[in-house]
């Protein structure tokens, strides 16, 4: 067996030692999984994989020491998991597991007597966002985009962009207080089932007010922005802000933190990698596939940039998205394979690189059909839906390659030291 | 070749549709520096071919003042000899983000096509559908199906595809300053266009010096010769031909090219209210004016402002060099715009306006002479500075080029290797 390496030890073996991480990118998950990809990425933390509803249901968390999940639509995030993915998630945090929570991500499980979320009651704790807390004059000052519907009520945000927190139970170490961007994130009241760990504190000059500060200040300041739970061997840590966001590298590193803290309690590094090994293609071969992938995905950035200065968004499930979303799928997966074509001796399963650029060959006439349709006035959300889920799964399977080929060249000069000993 | 460049040229054969890619060599951009220096070694390399050579200069697309140049160099059909187009408006800055430094497009094709340029990606597609359409159709068709107006279009007219002697590559509606019939050689290669977009990234070797001197050189420009004047009408004023008072009546106003401090060119209303402000209602409301001496040849011909515009638009329609057509129908006695109009697609004769050397004479010679003209074009062809503006400029010194392009590309250029191929490419 692996000995389970601490967290000070992690730092000298950690090619070989590394958390297996996975990236919800499922039904219901908006865009913001991708900044969990880019920091993981940033962090050199390459045993990663992109799970959706059907992985997790299919027993992908077996392999999987922490899971994060980010932005979306809870609802839709609940329903696509349903009670299997819900037992599933419950067993993979009793036996040892990392939960982690964003935004959506953090609402998911906590305490709901909604359908599909009520399967996820594993935190017991009432949030502070939500329309029953407010008066009818209150009531009536949202609008559809800073609201989401929860049956007879409504959970609603007051504040966009950057917020201040306190950490009032964070690690050893930690500043007193930290900036976090907040994007319709919980604010959740005190409860003895949580460990608070930081609560909102202050706003900044960067923070957008979507209703009078004073109903902003009522519904944030001093209720709980962090906290954490453990069940059975495992944790829960549920974040209201998005401390995967990129541009905040200190909630970057808290998330870091969290990850090597949980690591302490031991479980790690027994289980084995989520992959199956396909046929791989190298050389010339793989060029060429990786030329088709960038053919495919410059057309569809270009045809996106045409849309750039066209201002409308959809509705899709409970989450609207914008035009310049989808730039923002692309652009990532540009960026990652301009880091890919500088690995030497580079090897990446044929299938999944045949799927990504199946699906980027189809982007570029959607957009532009979607372009043609909002000329004409028509009714695009359907195009778009379709757009959007193309997008994740094109942006999942390739990041899977991705952080594969980071991964597989990361231990090539380990197995040749291997090999050159033995 | 790690700053300021992609570090790839595309060697694209329209015979057999075979693309092959080529590393920049630091080594030939150490002898070569940039632009025409380069576009003229890679000319030599495939003449054979008969070879056009997309380019943009060493600074082309970057925060320089008036980086805006790119090229198109070729043996003109008009002259037989190695000559350089100018590549201005947003054209220089796209190709130099398209992925590739350079482009040569070697071969003729079986049937029509055009080149999607796009991110370090050269694909050569089926022109059939915008083959035998003039200009704006084509560059509205193309810019539609791939997706983006911000799409660079370099292509040919009917002038082109019937491989007139003085047709002109156009980019986008505009006409550009081939003077030198290079449309013909795209319409002799089957090439209707060449469409440019890029979204790559050009590493600096040290930002925050290269920035610090930009902004420094920006601050001097602004308060130099050219500070506070804009337009054509300016140009032509310095060069004793003063069309300000014909042709103020229709403009609308005055456009720059990428990063370029004065405004070379100048959009007139014709079809619309001149001094009207709010969006126009009309698809085509007016013309841009990029083409001074046709512009002049024009008056010359005792047409008013609107109609040598409005013949200046038939002109770039058709993807005509409207110089050629003024100074032939000047020759001819032609005088009204719809007889010029239809003397087209048959126009001949011998030009006096395609100048004697390897730079487009497109570009106005302000008070300068001539070995010094072409000096000064040659440095603009080099690091791809806006060749109109580079005279307009003496802040844009050679020294001044020279310390940017070492800070931007890390290597260490000298007067002695600018000397060279300044040399090289006058000869």
């Amino acid at each position: 067996m692996i000995p389970s390496p601490t967290a000070k030890n992690y730092c000298f073996t950690q090619s070989t030692f590394q958390p297996r991480i996975g990236v919800y990118s499922g039904r219901g998950a908006s865009h913001s999984w991708l900044w969990f990809a880019e920091i993981l990425d940033r962090m050199g933390l390459d045993d990663v994989v992109f799970l959706n509803e059907r992985d997790i249901v299919g027993g992908g968390l077996d392999m999987a020491d922490v899971l994060l999940m980010s932005g979306g639509d809870t609802f839709a995030i609940a329903e696509g998991l349903g009670e299997e993915g819900s037992d599933r998630l419950r067993n993979f945090i009793k036996g040892g597991g990392l939960y982690i929570g964003t935004c959506a991500g953090a609402y998911l499980p906590l305490r709901s007597s909604m359908p599909y979320l009520n399967r996820f009651n594993f935190i017991d704790v009432k949030i502070s966002n939500i329309s029953r807390r407010l008066s009818e004059d209150e009531r009536s000052l949202f609008e559809k985009s800073s609201c989401s519907s929860y049956g007879c009520d409504f959970i609603y945000h007051v504040v966009r962009e950057e917020v201040v927190l306190e950490m009032v139970h964070g690690f050893p170490g930690d500043e007193e207080e930290m900036i976090a961007p907040l994007y319709g994130g919980p604010s959740m009241l005190p409860s003895e089932d949580i460990e608070p760990i930081a609560t909102y504190n202050g706003f900044t000059k960067r923070t957008r007010f979507l209703v009078k500060e004073e109903l902003a200040v009522k519904t944030l300041i001093g209720k709980i922005a962090v906290c954490k739970k453990i069940i059975g061997d495992g944790e829960l840590y549920i974040l209201g802000p998005h401390f995967e966001h990129p541009h905040y590298p200190s909630c970057n590193l808290y998330l870091r933190k969290i990850i090597f803290k949980h690591l302490e309690r031991g479980s790690f590094g027994v289980k084995k990698f989520f992959y199956e090994e396909g046929q791989s293609v190298s050389g010339d071969s793989l060029k060429g596939y990786l030329k088709d992938l960038k053919r495919g995905l410059s057309n569809a950035r270009i045809q996106a940039s045409g849309m750039n200065d066209v201002n409308r968004e959809w509705l899709i499930g409970n989450k609207l998205y914008q035009t310049e979303k989808i730039s923002v799928f692309l652009n990532v997966i540009w960026d990652k394979l301009k880091r890919l074509e500088t690995l030497p001796d580079l090897k990446m399963d044929e299938e999944r690189l045949w799927e990504c650029i199946e699906r980027s060959k189809s982007l570029p006439s959607v957009i532009q059909a979607i372009r043609h349709k909002m000329k004409e006035g028509e009714d695009t959300t359907s195009l778009a839906t379709g757009l959007f889920e193309n997008l994740k799964l094109l942006s999942a399977c390739f990041l899977n390659l991705y952080f594969k080929s980071k991964r597989v060249e990361k231990e090539r000069p380990m197995s040749r030291l291997i090999q050159a000993v033995f | 070749m790690e700053y300021l460049a992609s570090n790839k040229i595309a060697i694209i054969d329209l015979a057999n549709s075979k693309i092959t890619e080529e590393k920049l060599d630091e080594d030939l951009v150490r002898e070569r520096m940039g632009g025409a220096g380069i576009t003229q070694t890679l000319y030599e390399k495939f003449k054979d071919e008969e070879p056009i050579v997309l380019g943009s200069g060493l600074l082309t697309g970057t925060l320089v003042p008036a980086s805006a140049l790119g090229m198109i160099t070729a043996k003109s059909p008009l002259t037989g000899k190695l000559s350089h187009a100018p590549l201005t408006l947003y054209a220089g800055m796209e190709l130099k983000y398209s992925g590739f430094d350079y482009i040569v497009i070697k071969g003729n094709a079986p049937k029509p096509v055009y080149l999607w340029i796009h991110d370090g990606i050269a694909d050569i597609n089926d022109a059939s559908e915008v083959w035998g359409k003039d200009v704006w159709t084509s560059t509205d068709l193309i810019r539609e199906s791939l997706g983006d107006l911000l799409i660079q279009v370099l292509g040919i007219g009917k002038a082109g595809e019937s491989e007139s002697d003085v047709a002109q590559v156009l980019i986008n509606y505009w006409p550009s300053g081939d003077r030198w019939g290079f449309g013909k050689l795209f319409g002799l290669k089957k090439l209707k266009l060449v469409a440019l977009r890029g979204m790559t990234l050009l590493e600096i070797s040290d930002p925050s010096g290269f920035v610090g001197k930009c902004k420094e050189l920006l601050l001097e420009v602004k308060k130099g010769p050219s500070a506070g004047k804009r337009g054509i009408g300016e140009i032509s004023a310095a060069l004793g031909e003063d069309i300000q008072k014909w042709l103020e009546p229709i403009v609308h106003s005055h456009r720059s090219c990428f990063n370029t401090p004065y405004p070379t060119n100048t959009f007139v209303f014709l079809d619309e209210e001149p001094k009207r402000l709010e969006e126009s209602e009309k698809n085509e409301p007016g013309f841009l004016i990029t083409d001074l001496y046709a512009l002049i040849g024009f008056k010359k011909l005792g047409l008013s402002a609107s109609d040598a515009c409005a013949v200046l638009r038939e002109c770039a329609r058709y993807g005509i060099d409207a110089m050629a057509v003024s100074e032939l129908s000047q020759k001819s006695g032609k005088k009204k715009p719809e007889e010029i109009k239809k003397s087209f697609s048959t126009l001949k004769g011998s030009l006096e306006s395609i100048g004697k050397g390897r730079f487009s004479p497109w570009v106005p010679n302000l008070g300068l002479s001539p070995a010094e003209w072409e000096r000064r074009q040659a440095v603009a062809y080099i690091f791809g500075i806006h060749p109109i503006f580079i005279q307009l400029s003496p802040e844009l010194s050679e020294e001044r080029l020279i310390e940017l392009a070492n800070i931007g590309t890390g290597l260490e250029f000298t007067s002695e290797t600018l000397e060279k191929v300044i040399s090289d490419i006058t000869k």
